[in-house]
């Protein structure tokens, strides 16, 4: 008879595998900071609110909004509302 | 002491099978269908529930069929008789909720008679090259996700013609896309929430 805790540990590693394909736990804990304030703000927000919301500093936002960009997990545009203003949105 | 801890094992199952189940067929019914019903119900494009199906056998394996089987009765005749997308009779509820709680065991018969031979079978002479179906690994889990989409649809598909329900193709398509993209968004959706909310590794 198997276990049932072992079944469900087992998809929990399943779970963190696909983390792992996304490589989302690479990142540092201010990323991973600004990755959640985006993902709990509807998965799209501007960069003002992520400085609000995350604690950060401005410069620091951006080059850690950079990296995620890089790495194909987020995606910037400009709002239609505010052309100075960048919207953020999850790419995954 | 062993036949309780049988009992009690295939108890933690079955609430488990069930309360998956019902969740998804939930989350689906309020979320999904209602965006779908407009131009007549041939089949959901994103069926949730599927990924119960696929996770449940593939991790509890035939000890979660009757809470899986008991479930989709349950849910189709209650949830979805409440919601009105449910017009079978009785006996066609029977026919397709058995073909749907088998699919991804007769899914992962299929594949193991295709040559993945997964050492997690039950009922199945296996030789010394066999693999294990490995459930850590999510590729394992979308492929027999791919497969039992499959199965699951041609069957459905065929029932449907001979018990004269339909007879549209699309229903086919719309059955197997279905499957296959509600499996993949509930188990990239858990996997996000894992990330999410339990971040500490």
């Amino acid at each position: 008879m198997p276990e049932f805790k072992k079944q469900l540990e087992a998809f929990v590693k399943m779970l963190r595998n696909i983390e792992d394909e996304f490589k989302l736990h690479s990142l540092t804990p201010n990323e991973q900071a600004i990755f959640y304030t985006i993902i709990k703000s509807d998965s799209e927000c501007n960069i003002s609110q992520i400085v609000e919301k995350s604690g950060l500093s401005r410069s620091t936002v951006y080059k850690i909004l950079r990296k995620l960009e890089d790495n194909n997990l987020i995606q910037a545009f400009p709002s239609e509302s505010d052309k100075r203003e960048s919207i953020v949105s999850l790419k995954v | 002491m062993s036949f309780l801890k049988d009992i009690k094992y295939f108890f933690e199952v079955s609430i488990t099978t069930f309360f998956s189940f019902g969740i998804l067929y939930v989350i689906w019914i309020f979320f999904i269908i209602s965006s779908e019903t407009a131009a007549g119900f041939d089949g959901s494009i994103m069926y949730v529930p599927h990924a119960a199906r696929v996770l449940t056998i593939c991790y509890f394996g035939i000890y979660a069929l009757p809470a899986l089987f008991a479930a989709h009765v349950f849910c189709t005749v209650y949830i979805g008789g409440a919601y009105g997308i449910n017009q079978l009779m009785f006996v066609d509820i029977i026919g397709t909720s058995l073909i749907s709680s088998f699919c991804v065991l007769i899914a992962l018969y299929a594949m193991a008679g295709l040559g993945f031979r997964f050492k997690t079978l039950p009922f199945y002479k296996f030789t010394n090259d066999s693999v294990y179906l490995d459930l850590r690994n999510h590729k394992h889990i979308i492929m027999v996700a791919v497969f039992s989409s499959a199965v699951h649809s041609l069957s459905l598909y065929i029932y449907n013609y001979l018990r004269a329900i339909s007879s549209n193709p699309e229903m086919f398509i719309r059955f197997f896309v279905g499957d296959i993209l509600g499996t993949l968004v509930t188990i990239f959706t858990l996997s996000f929430m894992l990330f999410a909310f339990f971040r500490e590794r």
